[in-house]
């Protein structure tokens, strides 16, 4: 059982409860935007108030605090040593908390409708952002904590090779330092003035921009867990091994180095850079769909392995001798399901033109619900389902129960997005409360805005039975569970790791230098020639 | 031997990496033809203008929006985007001709789709966004606003009404609005 | 350390590794080309006839 964990419950605790409200307030945001009539007819004000909320829920705190505490689980597990710096760890999630609780009650003051992209000019009240910041300290002080746990180990174990499982996670504390200077600045240097009242004015194309920066990474940010799981959890769960750990290094290393470079993708369609900016980002995103490929292929070489160790025989005979009946084994098979759609979905986006076709329309909203809503978070459930027992000291839920809320999930999740994806090629568009479905050119949209509907319902369904599954209740078993955590081996033990794959110091500078090339002008454009200012929009008045 | 195993570990998943190159490729050159070739590109015509004098401009005064037929021939279209409409609401333009829209806001981020169609574009205080296209297809399509502007956002909605070209009939000064249907 | 047996002898994983990684590349190879086969498919039939823009 992990000293540390009560610290580690604390913040899953914390990420679980947001989840499961923000999945209530989707569906009822589902409900209010279908053409089907609901008992109350509320004012848009309240539908963007749950937008907002659930947007900020799921995107920053079901995240942020399952990353920490994954991370502290990972640091103790991984390492075999006790975490340092733990009353600093316990600082950071209470200044995280009373982040979350003030920018949910400014929330719910009605002032900060600006959702949880939250673009200026239209600017909340100060709460809201400052909340948002203690958050963003508080994951700093997380990262820290990770790269002095690994600068440890190595001090303490010279010429030994920081486990996988603890490299992921400090590679994706380092990605997120690097990941949050944008929005950080953006906060700091222009919306917390606007919305002190100290400016009156704001530089929005500089804003889009910086928030841009953040806005691509932060997504692998909540990738990289889900990615640590398929390396170092899934190959054990299926009985197997990991077919190559260098080349799991590799692939986080360029998960890191390219992800980072590539946020004008989420502006192609804006007016403030050239085709050459947007085109040279696009480039250095198809690199970043490069090691997610390559994990396609060395996890499924890992099960692949798994399944003939199990007499699995032929080209696809070892897929069927897998043990699906385990739930990790189950939820990597659903998240790569998802994955093909999800991410298919993204080379769309990526594709410089192409993104035309789909820039906020409902085909958006679909690739980042199932990629994110699907393939990652299917991952934290199955991380949570398999370090359960050793945090509480309970012996697991059935594993068919598991298993029956990660199907929920999934069929739920594809029932939601598919029909987004039709109905945003139709011109849907983004961040509507109501439409008008007498308009014949809208009408035909409405059954499949049902039938997303019903998927996010499973979804609800399948979001109570994962806390159901967690709640620890009388009837099962106390356990002593084993000491640590048994991640998977490497198919070849006692290999040699290259120095470049056991630290960062080659790949800051790889990230360094990709970012002046590819944010360096884009930004300092804004300071080199005068923008025009907008106007600062207050929502909460004055 | 367990070292010719690690070797052909290593050779498989380089086999595989030149694979997904070979993939990531096929997009890249698509996304290159259709750019090049087919002329689709992201709107990107980096042009500074003040929003807080937006309805004083030459260009975005109130007198000069809609469609209208340049001196050289060049039809162009004039569209103002507020919390929480376009001026106008409904701009008609010909088929199977190049035409151009230009977007400006006074006041917080908006954007436009033109559905059926590729025109897309973020409209962003401080900047003109102007976007070329060619219409394949008649009809009344849906211009919405799709980015949140605010509350208003949900009916923050505009006609594109496309006609043949043979029923595109300018007036002396190069003007046309949608008649009243 | 206990954790770190799997129970699996390196002669197990070796003969498993024969056949390994055939079924990776079957499996990842037509996951990945139907992958692409389907931006083609949406590249050449609904985003070509949009008709163009810049």
């Amino acid at each position: 059982m992990p000293q540390n964990r009560r610290l580690i419950l604390a913040h899953l605790w914390v990420a679980f409860a947001a989840f499961a409200a923000a999945a209530a307030l989707g569906v009822w945001q589902m409900w209010e935007r279908s053409p089907l009539s609901t008992p109350a007819a509320v004012p848009a004000a309240t539908y963007y108030q749950s937008v907002t909320a659930h947007g900020v829920s799921m995107a920053y705190v079901l995240t942020t605090f399952f990353i920490m505490g994954f991370g502290y689980f990972v640091a103790e597990t991984g390492l075999k040593r006790e975490l340092p710096g733990r009353t600093w760890a316990w600082g950071a999630y209470f200044v995280a908390v009373a982040g979350v609780l003030m920018t949910v009650l400014s929330i719910a003051s009605g002032k900060t409708t600006v959702l949880y992209t939250f673009y200026p000019p239209l600017t909340a009240t100060a709460w809201f952002y400052v909340g948002l910041v203690l958050v963003v300290v508080a994951s700093w002080v997380w990262c820290v904590l990770m790269l002095v746990a690994m600068a440890r180990f190595k001090r303490d174990n010279p010429g030994e090779p920081v486990p996988l499982v603890m490299y992921a996670t400090c590679a994706n504390a380092v990605l997120w330092l690097w990941t949050t200077v944008g929005v950080a600045a953006e906060v700091l240097f222009q919306i917390l003035p606007a919305a002190l009242g100290l400016t009156q004015t704001i530089d929005v194309g500089l804003s889009r921009t910086l928030f841009s920066w953040t806005l691509h990474p932060i997504v692998y940010f909540w990738l990289l867990p889900a990615y640590t799981a398929f390396y170092t959890m899934a190959p054990r769960a299926a009985g197997g091994r990991l077919y190559s750990d260098l080349m799991g290094r590799l692939s986080f290393m360029l998960l890191i180095i390219y992800s980072i470079p590539v946020g004008i993708h989420h502006l192609f369609m804006d007016p403030e850079h050239s085709t050459g900016f947007k085109f040279i980002q696009t480039t250095l995103t198809a690199l970043v769909a490069v090691p997610t490929l390559l994990t396609v292929f060395t996890i499924a070489a890992s099960m692949e392995l798994a399944g003939r160790l199990r007499g699995g025989k032929g080209l696809f005979g070892w897929i069927k001798a897998l043990p699906w009946d385990r739930p990790m084994v189950l939820a990597t098979g659903l998240a790569f399901i998802m994955l093909w759609f999800g991410g298919g979905g993204g080379l769309i986006n990526m594709s410089y033109g192409m993104n035309a076709m789909v820039h906020n329309t409902s085909w958006v909203t679909a690739h980042f619900h199932l990629i994110f809503g699907g393939s990652v978070v299917i991952m934290y459930f199955a991380i949570a389902y398999e370090i359960w027992p050793s945090l509480t000291g309970h012996a697991a839920q059935s594993a068919a129960r598991q298993r029956l809320q990660l199907w929920m999930w999934t069929i739920g999740m594809m029932v939601m997005s598919l029909p987004w994806h039709y109905l945003g090629l139709q011109g849907q568009w983004r961040r509507v409360a109501t439409f008008d479905y007498a308009d014949p050119r809208i009408h035909s949209w409405g059954p499949w805005v049902d039938v997303s509907l019903v998927g996010g319902v499973i979804l609800l369904l399948s979001a109570l039975l994962f806390l159901a599954n967690l709640r620890p209740t009388r009837r099962l078993a106390r356990i002593e569970p084993a000491p640590g955590y048994a991640y998977a081996l490497p198919a070849h033990p006692g290999g040699h790791v290259p120095a470049a794959l056991n630290g960062f110091a080659l790949w800051n500078v790889l990230i360094a230098v990709l970012m002046l090339v590819a944010y360096g002008f884009p930004i300092m454009q804004f300071f080199m020639t005068p923008s025009y200012q907008a106007v600062v929009h207050r929502l909460a008045g004055g | 031997m367990t070292d010719a195993s690690e070797r052909d570990v290593a050779r498989s998943e380089l086999r595989w990496g030149l694979i997904t190159i070979a993939a990531v490729s096929v997009i890249m050159l698509a996304v290159i033809y259709a750019g090049v070739v087919m002329h689709i590109n992201p709107p990107s015509n980096v042009e500074r203008i003040d929003p807080k004098g937006l309805h004083l401009s030459a260009e975005f005064t109130e007198a000069n929006l809609g469609t209208k037929v340049e001196a050289n021939g060049q039809i162009t279209a004039r569209i103002v985007t507020t919390q929480f409409a376009f001026v106008p609401r409904c701009v008609i333009l010909p088929a199977d001709t190049p035409v151009t829209l230009r977007l400006s806001r006074p006041d917080v981020i908006h954007g436009i789709l033109v559905s059926g169609t590729n025109v897309n574009t973020m409209v962003v205080p401080g900047f003109v966004s102007q976007v070329h296209t060619t219409f394949r297809k008649t009809g009344d399509l849906l211009m919405p606003c799709h980015e949140f502007c605010g509350l208003g956002h949900s009916e923050m909605l505009a006609t594109v009404r496309v006609v043949p070209k043979s029923e595109f009939h300018p007036g002396p000064d190069g003007r046309i609005a949608c008649a009243a249907k | 350390m206990p954790q770190d047996d799997d129970g699996l002898s390196q002669d197990q994983v070796e003969r498993a590794l024969h056949e390994t990684p055939g079924g990776a590349f079957a499996l990842a190879g037509l996951t990945v080309g139907l992958l692409i086969v389907a931006w083609v498919a949406i590249y050449l039939f609904v985003f070509l006839p949009r008709g163009p823009v810049g």
